[in-house]
């Protein structure tokens, strides 16, 4: 299974937007996810779009879907009983304790729930689509200065190692006999999570210094010793099918916030 | 002229010990000169030396004099010294920054300001150079570690350096990965580059090799020419670095007064020259091995499959149907992907099969709670620094037991005897990560053999171990077997310790077992071996050429088949 917020390394069209279009379609959706009343409609449009356009179905990013559900349901079910208002569909009382699910709880959890997983999908959207050097270096354009772009990038590069590397340490722990990160226990759990800090944490200090150091043979810092510019390699530039989606974007955006200001479709 | 010249050079890092001293090595242009040495006496350390990262990344006492490609090492800052040669080490994970192969071996031309077109026309002749075009966009996590290591290459060799530092490139990968990059290695050599190299498996780059510099008791012990390399068995012998198996079986039967000349490292060739040499009669014997294997069976895999889930769907077992004894110790071999590791997860219960069951002493392992399996099957790890979890090293060893129920003094007195067996005892007080990498591995080892499991699994055991660190390792699996009664299981590229300390060894090849049985049976069958990469010792392979009776398994059985039995071996 490839980890989560990874990029999937296909090519699409949702693959080949600038890394920016992509980021101002996320914000964008994002906020139209609180403008409409049907958020869940956004939801499962995302997951058709993602298979559709950028050709990842859902069985491939499933854990994240997994993870989200209980979030989704648990904001939903603390609305249905803490928002008061009729309908109810369910009450029960217990000596003075008295609950009610409300209709109304029902319908904010939902939208609630859905804005947060519409949120989440669209962040994954942006993750496994973009690779992060493009990411980097479309910000790097933008005045981000190299380094920090790079090492940003970077980051993401290692993600995936260090995922490895956890899973690999979680096994070990287990093959000495605890089974602390398995625990619901906090007072097993929290104690686990820091002894498996303890080779995790030696282990990235230890490649942080050996990467630094082939980094350094490669390079890095030349630009700045020798005066030389850094010319990179790919061009990131902005083709016009993006600058399109992103005047899109911003024109459906402020479309619906004046339709919502105006006139009572969107309450 | 010359690419490097060291003139009495010394190094310590700081508050210690000097490390190195009265270093002086001259390489010429276009040479290649291999550094051997035994595990922690400085190889690395004099590589860092020569690429200027010592003193200008890392610090320390650094006297004498360095000059790389007529640069002061002193006098240039880092980024201008390491601009003229490319490095290479051994772990390809700590040398990828890019996502996409293109842009990793285009990430040092951008570096130095090459324009666009120039960037491309490097990038494409470092990939055929290298014959890897086919990986240009690939994503780099998702190759091999071969492919990983040629990717590293490629990007070194983009800015076209004409010197390459290589630190033991090959030592982390499997055989058909390490053959990858060593065919790589050759191609830089054949294009008149100068190369300095650690490389532990001198037989593989033998033949490339013009010099070869033996490095001990922090300093050059020996600077001689390959060929006459064999005229000093002993100070390789005395500095525990092995001499490529043919070359050393060469050397020493001529020291028995076996008329033979200096033999290379190809079986195949020696062979050639061995043809008409008079063999000495073998006393028949029953070793301990053979008694080992006829013992209760202690584990039984039973048509075990394995498939990992979507999107990577791959068959990693099938199938498989194996039985290994108690009180032995059992090598499971195989090029990379072909289900050793997924095998030993199965074994261990850290994998639940897609079909099938593994027993230990009859139970079922993965009916097992995570304690049971823990005290029944112990694992240990490739890599020790994963399974460092407390400190200092006795708290370490102890934390197993503990967490299984043994009070802490029964926990103290097991730890004392299994570190005392390891040579742990005397380092019990400190960090675990002040060890040397040998010693981490035997800290790992000794904290799964604290808990007495029944059935001990062990992950590569002796990757980046000296000679001696390796033999000591396996006697001491050998021993837990033997006495302790332990059926020990071990993954291993490293077929010479195979030969020398396994009872049995099951080969894995796509998910399949294609030989199971002793070594000396299994190394006959070297074409079947091939389909998984794996190369029969070179000693083994002669006895192959030669129909040697039974089958040499290392270089001491070798010189007793052509020199006879010493006195003292044939009374054991």
């Amino acid at each position: 299974m490839r980890p989560l917020y990874q990029f999937s390394g296909q090519d699409s069209f949702l693959h080949r937007l600038d890394p920016r279009t992509k980021l101002i379609f996320v914000v964008s959706y994002l906020l139209i996810s609180f403008l409409v009343p049907q958020p869940w409609l956004l939801f499962f449009l995302l997951i058709i779009a993602i298979w559709g356009l950028a050709g990842i179905s859902p069985a491939e990013y499933y854990p994240f879907l997994l993870l989200m559900l209980p979030i989704m349901v648990a904001i939903t079910l603390v609305h249905i009983f803490l928002v008061e208002g009729a309908p109810y569909f369910w009450s029960a009382s217990l000596g003075k304790l008295h609950v009610a699910a409300s209709l109304p709880g029902l319908y904010t959890g939902l939208g609630l729930g859905f804005r947060l997983g519409t949120m989440g999908l669209a962040f994954t959207l942006f993750a496994m689509t973009t690779e992060p050097f493009q990411w980097g270096m479309s910000m790097y354009r933008w005045g981000l200065p190299y380094k920090v772009a790079f090492m940003f990038a970077f980051a993401i590069r290692l993600y995936p190692l260090i995922q490895e590397e956890f899973i690999v340490i979680q096994r070990a722990l287990k093959a000495r006999g605890s089974n602390a990160l398995s625990s619901f226990n906090p007072l097993k759990f929290f104690p686990g999570v820091v002894t498996t800090a303890v080779p995790l944490g030696l282990g990235a200090i230890r490649r942080s210094q050996d990467i630094a150091m082939a980094m350094e043979l490669r390079g890095l810092n030349l630009p700045e010793e020798t005066g030389q510019p850094r010319v990179l390699f790919r061009e990131v530039r902005l083709r016009p099918v993006d600058v399109a989606i992103m005047t899109c974007c911003v024109l459906v955006l402020a479309g619906l916030v004046i339709t919502r200001l105006l006139t009572p479709w969107l309450r | 002229m010359e690419a490097i010249a060291l003139e009495g050079v010394g190094f310590a890092f700081p508050g210690e010990q000097p490390l190195l001293h009265d270093i002086h090595l001259r390489v010429s242009e276009g040479e290649v000169v291999a550094i051997v040495g035994p595990t922690g006496c400085g190889k690395s350390t004099l590589l860092h030396i020569c690429a200027g990262v010592i003193p200008h990344f890392i610090s320390g006492d650094l006297t004498g004099r360095v000059q790389v490609l007529g640069m002061d090492t002193r006098e240039s800052s880092l980024a201008r010294i390491a601009a003229n040669f490319g490095t290479v080490t051994q772990d390809p994970e700590n040398q990828l920054f890019n996502l996409i192969v293109a842009d990793e071996v285009a990430w040092g031309m951008e570096n130095r300001g090459w324009e666009r077109e120039e960037t491309r026309r490097g990038l494409d002749r470092a990939l055929d150079f290298f014959r890897i075009p086919h990986l240009r966009d690939r994503i780099t996590y998702d190759l091999s570690g071969g492919e990983k290591q040629r990717v590293v290459l490629a990007a070194n060799h983009a800015p076209e350096p004409q010197l390459f530092i290589l630190d033991d490139p090959t030592s982390q990968l499997d055989p058909i990965g390490a053959e990858q990059v060593l065919a790589g290695i050759r191609d830089l050599a054949e294009s008149g580059r100068t190369i300095i190299i650690v490389e532990s498996k001198l037989e593989e780059i033998w033949a490339l090799v013009d010099r070869v510099v033996l490095l001990g008791r922090g300093t050059i012990q020996l600077d001689v020419p390959r060929q006459h390399l064999d005229r000093h068995l002993d100070r390789f012998t005395e500095a525990r670095v092995p001499l490529p198996q043919l070359v050393e079986l060469g050397a020493r039967l001529r020291r028995r007064g076996v008329a033979v000349p200096a033999l290379p490292p190809d079986p195949e060739r020696a062979a050639g020259l061995l043809t008409g040499v008079r063999r000495a009669p073998v006393p028949a014997a029953v070793s301990d091995r053979s008694r080992s294997t006829a013992e209760a069976p202690r584990v039984t895999v039973e048509d075990l499959s394995f498939t990992y889930p979507p999107p990577r769907r791959t068959h990693a077992l099938r199938g498989v149907e194996l039985t290994f004894p108690a009180r032995a110790v059992v090598a499971v071999v195989g090029q990379n992907g072909s289900g050793k590791t997924t095998l030993a997860r199965c074994l261990s219960g850290h994998l639940k099969p897609s079909r099938g069951l593994v027993r230990v002493e009859g139970r079922d392992v993965h009916r097992m709670s995570v304690r049971a399996r823990a005290a029944n099957v112990g694992y240990v790890f490739q890599n020790p620094d994963h399974q460092i979890f407390k400190d200092p090293v006795l708290e370490d060893v102890i934390f197993g037991p503990v967490n299984l129920g043994a009070s802490r003094p029964e926990a103290l007195e097991a730890a004392e005897r299994v570190m005392r067996a390891l040579d742990l005892w005397e380092v019990r007080d400190l960090h675990p990560f002040r060890l040397s990498k040998g010693g981490r591995q035997r800290l790992a080892i000794a904290a799964i053999a604290v808990m007495r499991p029944p059935v001990l699994i062990i992950d590569e055991p002796t990757t980046g171990q000296d000679l001696q660190e390796s033999d000591a390792i396996m006697t001491l699996l050998v021993e837990l077997a033997r006495e302790a009664g332990q059926t020990v299981i071990v993954i291993t590229h490293a077929m010479h310790l195979v030969a020398a300390h396994c009872d049995l060894m099951a080969a894995l090849c796509e998910g399949e077992v294609i030989a199971f049985g002793p070594p000396e049976e299994v190394f006959r069958q070297e074409e079947l071996l091939r389909r998984t990469f794996v190369k029969p010792p070179a000693v083994t392979a002669l006895g192959n050429r030669l129909g040697l009776e039974p089958r040499p398994l290392t270089v001491e059985d070798a010189v007793d088949r052509f020199a006879g039995t010493p006195l003292r071996a044939a009374a054991k």
